[in-house]
């Protein structure tokens, strides 16, 4: 645990806002989060308790059928209304509860089941509502919430005064659970520290010793079953007042607890090198690999404030945001069961008992931004958006290490002894981490109509993030250059070259910070042309120029044309249609563009020069790319009581510029189609289906091992031999169905949707020759094809849902409701392949937290009564 | 002069020009209208005759619309006359719905499909000029211009010929908040967005369908100043919003990372675990090739249950090792192992 000095700089800023100043805790669609408070049983919020209106919308002319949106999709036949009942206090009020009890084969452990929901067996309190009111003053109070006591309830109260001030709280609790069969083998899951039972020495056990093993492969088949899992709470307060009719302010302040643990990693050196086919999974040349469990206890504190102002042309927001976050703990330490030995067996032998993360650090985030419209002639508007932020942390930085020195094969004693001693702060070359990044952001937009038919559209954007981090990892009493990765493992493994700037200063090391930065700017000029009274063609060209510093590509240019169509001219269809075509290119890429953070670059660095990458690899997000997309909507009204929509997305990205990294033409095709039927008020069928498939490429060269090289790759070096170049690909196929209907059959109104989901992706891989599956450099595994084989096994995802409720009138204030719900899911995914049985496979060990099937029966019976 | 500096003096020069272009149109902003008034129209001759008139025939629109917001806010405590209005505040006046032909909607200002059919000259004829989105928004902003709406103009959903009432039943409450036409926000973007209703089913996904969050934590369908209507100035600064231990600065830092969330995950869904958008390692391996250990091409052999496992396959790949992926605060963390 650390001190927890929270810095509330702009709470005397936000308050005072606050003093001076329309929304709610939640739902402001503008700025912050929280827009709904809901549950699984409850997803949008809400009332539990209401059924259809029969007399529908309407009683005129004897009544009629549901009307449309002006696109043409049905309305819904409204709900019934609250009875409201009248007090002598002059308040009048209307309420709903509904409460019961939920069984079944409910406490499934399955981590998909429970993951955003709590499905308990129990008493539950599904959802109640109060609403009161005073129609002399306008004021009314709400309270609302659901399923108290359980991981996913929330609740919320709003009072204050119809179209003046507003005073709103909630409560939100969110579970996310990761795993419930994890076995991890330490004590103190969720705390910073992580040490081994009772029985196993840290640093000591290996597959080269097999008693020690033996005791190791104990412990984790005795490891009990743990749930890994996050819950966040979050309460929230706000308040909104109006300040004459034009101007409004906000002032809101949510508290966000987060704590739990996760899966998390923990390695200090490979496992898989070295190995040869004939010990494929190692021995006596064995790593040390460790999946741990980060343990999340995070508060966030956010203030969130505005005045938001109206006038006859003149609009005006202003927003003032802090984020404070805290972490309770800094750091992760925990016991490494394995002994790493590189070299014969029982010799060469390193024991780090010890490593230690660096957990996210407290940090702060401010934000003042301003908004400003301008109503002009023409049906015009300019708009102006100017933003200044920080993100900043200054943590305190932990020593470099928490083992005291090397004690390794491979590091000449006095070298040892010189890097020895980085378990303290006095070799940093700051104690603070003194992190800020600054972010600016000016928006300009105008829009005029100067024509009837034709409207203009223009726009300017700048946005620059501007990173001012400076870390360089020099010792200031030494001048040593470096650190000891992976807590020591890294140069104990591979030697001093392997972290710290030798005396020969002819290795080469990362050791100054990259202060990753961008600036981009947005142009974009558009007009949209009124073809008739109902149908409209767009234009829009943009361009955005990106310059990263510090990136591959300094300069990036991606222009991008875009047209847009919509009509409402056919008498039962809306058609919405846009194809936009987007060429990204940048300026020369520099594969080696970090080796100014690299001791390279350093006046006495006396070593080759280095190869950092294959040269010809392009990374994605900077890389040359064509794009198209094209988009359809189209919505049908069949008939007066019956819809239909069909929507699809074709995108289309072309890497065929790379020749390493992701490649040739990366696809996402998306068919949706869907069917609507309200024959009447209580009475609804729906159903829709979606496909969706995708496919990617992408290649690379496996480097030439020692003495394997073949030829070279032009233009680099004998590092990257065609001869092991192979590409992989991934097919994603999705299949969804949705359907369902409510009914009311007099003496029960039946709802019941059933939705299915059906996925698989298929990762394939080809190479030329069998060393491409390699495993590389310093290893002496070669894969035959028979053993690589094409691809991985299908990761397959299929999940079906039938949820019913049978709602059966007791009298005019109560009903029954009978509830079922039917889940069921299926998931294979190959990186957990054979972890099932145990989560130790050589010196690799896990906690076995594999994604689980279930199929899962839940009934409830609930109890409703309108107040 | 770097770039960033040619980019900066760049903009100062472009938005002078701004600025001295649209002067002269700023200055005649005393000829522009309050919001779209000038597209609201009227039934030629009709007069306002007040909410007890419509109450009379209308009784059941009345009881389900009397438990809407905007009847609290038009009858208990109005802001200004028309809200007083109630019914003909956005239905304007009524007198000639109500006494020539009640039948007839295009006599009133009507907010639905049928009262704009296609193939009929609206306005012409001195009725309501119901025709479509343009007034039923502009009727809209009478009220609700500026704040969360300040982008609405030029907005994609606004250029793309969306009414208020594409997404809104103000006549009875169906939903919690917002008078939303479905009962909560994300049904309500499904509505159009079926595409994303299916990948929020993929197996990693964010807890919309749970209740838990809604299409408007993230976006703000009323128009913000990014395409894809986000609610804060950057993709990571709204990603923060909910990971704010993400946000950092770390001492060394991840560059896809800190740019773009969107290089690694998917925000609407994915088959893949933590809405990544390629499996591991190989959504690692489209950009790293360094020469170590980071271009071998793994294989299925190298599966737990495979001949040769490798931690670079096995559970959370190469985040085993470089588990602080999104960024290390640790002195010797540069590879994002600590």
């Amino acid at each position: 645990m650390k001190n927890r000095q929270t810095k509330f700089a702009l709470l005397p800023l936000v308050a005072m806002l606050a003093v001076m100043g329309s929304g709610r805790a939640y739902a402001d669609s503008a700025v912050g989060v929280d827009t709904v408070l809901g549950n699984v049983l409850l997803p949008g919020g809400g009332d539990a308790v209401r059924g259809t209106d029969p007399q529908g919308f309407s009683l005129v002319m004897g009544g009629k059928g549901p009307s449309h949106t002006p696109s043409g999709q049905l309305y819904l036949y409204p709900m019934l209304t609250p009875a409201v009942n009248a007090t002598d206090s002059g308040w009048t009020w209307s309420g709903s509860i509904e409460a019961g009890y939920l069984g079944g084969r409910v406490d499934t452990r399955a981590a998909g089941f429970r993951e955003y929901a709590d499905w308990r067996n129990g008493a539950l309190l599904t959802g109640f509502e109060l609403s009161a009111e005073r129609p002399d003053n306008a004021l009314y109070v709400d309270v609302q919430g659901s399923a108290p006591g359980r991981d996913d309830q929330f609740f919320r109260v709003e009072a204050g005064r119809y179209n003046g001030v507003k005073f709103s709280a909630f409560y939100s609790q969110t579970p996310h659970v990761f795993a419930t069969n994890a076995r991890p083998i330490w004590n103190g899951v969720g705390t910073g520290s992580l040490t081994l039972p009772a029985g196993l020495v840290a640093g000591t056990h290996t597959q080269a010793d097999a008693a020690s093993y033996a005791a190791l492969q104990a412990a984790v088949a005795n490891a009990g079953e743990t749930t890994l899992n996050i819950d966040r709470k979050k309460v929230g307060l706000r308040v909104d007042a109006p300040m004459g009719e034009r101007l409004n302010g906000f002032f809101s302040y949510t508290n966000e607890r987060r704590e739990g643990e996760r899966p998390f990693g923990g390695g200090f050196i490979f496992d898989f090198i070295r190995r040869s086919a004939s010990n494929p999974v190692g021995f006596n040349v064995l790593g040390a690999v460790n999946e741990t469990v980060e343990p999340i206890d995070y508060t966030t504190h956010e203030f969130l404030s505005g005045l938001r102002y109206v006038g006859d042309k003149d609009r005006l927001n202003l927003t003032v945001a802090a984020s404070l976050f805290r972490n309770d703990n800094a750091s992760l330490t925990w016991e490494n069961p394995f002994s790493i030995n590189f070299g014969a067996v029982n010799a060469n032998a390193s024991t780090w008992e010890t490593g230690r993360f660096a957990l996210n650090p407290d940090n702060d985030a401010y934000n003042v931004k301003v908004d400003y419209a301008r109503m002009l002639p023409m049906q015009g508007q300019f708009t102006a958006v100017l933003s200044t932020g920080r993100m900043s942390q200054d943590e305190r930085l932990l020593p470099p290490t928490i083992n005291d020195g090397v004690n390794a094969f491979g590091v000449p004693a006095s070298y040892a002894a010189l890097i020895n001693g980085y378990d303290t702060t006095r070799v940093l070359s700051r104690q603070r981490a003194d992190a800020r990044i600054d972010t600016r952001l000016a928006d300009f937009g105008l829009s005029l109509s100067p024509l009837q038919d034709l409207t203009v559209r223009a726009k300017l954007r700048y946005y620059d993030e501007d990173n001012r981090t400076r870390y360089a990892a020099i010792d200031p009493n030494t001048g040593i250059i470096g650190y000891p990765g992976l807590d020591y493992g890294l140069p104990g493994v591979f030697g001093a070259n392997f972290g710290f700037y030798n005396a020969a200063r002819s290795n080469n090391i990362h050791y100054i910070s990259i202060p990753t930065s961008y600036t981009k700017l947005t142009g974009t000029l558009g007009a949209d042309y009124q073809l008739t009274r109902l149908s409209q063609l767009g234009a829009t060209f943009e361009r955005e120029e990106t310059e990263r510093p510090y990136r591959e590509v300094k300069d990036t240019v991606e222009d991008r044309l875009k047209f847009a169509f919509n009509t409402r001219a056919f008498d039962r269809s809306t058609v919405r249609a846009s194809y936009e075509y987007a060429d990204r290119r940048g300026s020369e890429y520099r594969y080696d563009i970090y080796e100014q953070f690299y001791t390279s670059s350093r006046d006495d660095y006396t070593g080759p020069t280095p190869i950092h990458t294959l040269a010809e690899l392009r990374k994605f997000d900077l890389a040359d790319r064509r794009q198209q997309v094209l988009n359809l909507r189209w919505n049908y009204m069949l008939r007066e009581d019956m819809d239909a929509m069909l929507s699809m997305q074709h995108k289309l990205s072309d890497y065929s510029a790379s020749d390493y990294g992701r490649i040739g033409e990366e696809r996402l095709d998306s068919l949706n189609l869907e069917w609507t039927y309200v024959p009447a008020p209580g009475s609804s069928f729906f159903t829709w289906y979606s496909v969706q498939a995708a496919t990617q490429k992408q290649g690379n060269i496996n480097q030439g091992v020692a003495g394997t090289r073949v030829s070279s790759h032009a233009g680099v070096d004998a590092m990257y031999p065609l001869e092991n170049a192979w590409t992989a690909g991934m097919r994603d196929l999705n299949h969804a169905l949705g359907l369902g209907f409510t009914y009311d059959f007099g003496w029960a109104r039946v709802e019941s949707r059933y939705s299915y989901m059906w996925s698989v992706s298929r990762q394939s891989y080809d190479y030329v020759t069998a060393e491409a599956a390699t495993v590389g450099s310093g290893t002496n595994e070669t894969q035959s094809a028979a053993m690589a084989g094409t691809e991985f096994a299908d990761m397959r995802y299929r999940q079906q849902v039938l949820e019913t409720s049978v709602l059966r009138p007791l009298d005019k204030h109560s009903a029954l409701r009978f509830f079922h719900r039917w889940e069921k899911r299926n998931v294979a995914d190959w990186h957990y392949t054979g972890l099932d049985g145990s989560p130790l496979i050589g010196q690799k060990l896990y906690l076995g937290a594999t994604p689980e099937d279930y199929n899962v029966n839940v009934f409830g019976v609930f109890w409703q009564y309108s107040l | 002069m770097n770039i960033r500096g040619r980019v900066r003096a760049g903009v100062a020069r472009a938005l002078t020009c701004v600025l001295v272009g649209i002067a002269p149109l700023m200055l005649a902003a005393g000829t522009a209208g309050a919001a779209d008034t000038g597209a609201i129209g009227f039934a030629a001759g009709a007069e306002y005759i007040g909410e007890e008139r419509c109450l009379a025939c209308h009784k059941n629109e009345n009881d389900n619309y009397s438990h809407t917001t905007h009847a609290k806010a038009f009858r208990l405590n109005p802001r200004n006359d028309l809200e007083r209005k109630g019914c003909e505040a956005c239905h304007g006046p009524g007198s000639r719905h109500a006494n020539e032909n009640y039948a007839d909607k295009s006599l009133i200002v009507s907010f639905t499909r049928e009262a704009s059919k296609p193939g009929e000259i609206r306005g012409e004829r001195g009725d309501a000029g119901n025709n479509g989105p343009v007034q039923i928004n502009a009727v809209c902003l009478q009220c609700h211009d500026g704040n969360q709406r300040i982008f609405w103009r030029a907005s994609a959903h606004q250029s793309n010929g969306l009414a208020c009432t594409d997404c809104h039943n103000p006549m009875a409450k169906f939903s919690a908040d917002g008078l939303q036409k479905t009962n909560s926000i994300s049904e309500t973007c499904y509505s159009c967005h079926q595409q994303q209703r299916m990948e929020f089913r993929k197996r990693s996904h964010m807890p919309l369908p749970e209740g838990k969050m809604s299409c408007a934590d993230c976006h703000n369908p009323h128009g913000s100043q990014t395409k894809p209507l986000l609610k804060a100035d950057t993709l990571n600064q709204l990603c923060y919003s909910c990971h704010q231990e993400k946000r950092g600065p770390f001492l060394w830092e991840h560059a896809p990372v800190r740019e773009s969330c969107a290089n690694c995950h998917t925000p609407h869904g994915s088959n893949q675990e933590k809405l990544l958008t390629t499996p591991r390692p190989f959504l690692c391996q489209q950009c790293h090739t360094h020469t170590t250990h980071q271009n071998n091409l793994l294989t299925q052999a190298n599966t737990a249950g495979g001949a040769v496992p490798d931690e670079r396959v096995i559970a959370r790949s190469c985040s085993t090792c470089h588990a602080q992926i999104h960024g290390s605060n640790h002195p010797s963390g540069v590879r994002m192992h600590r």
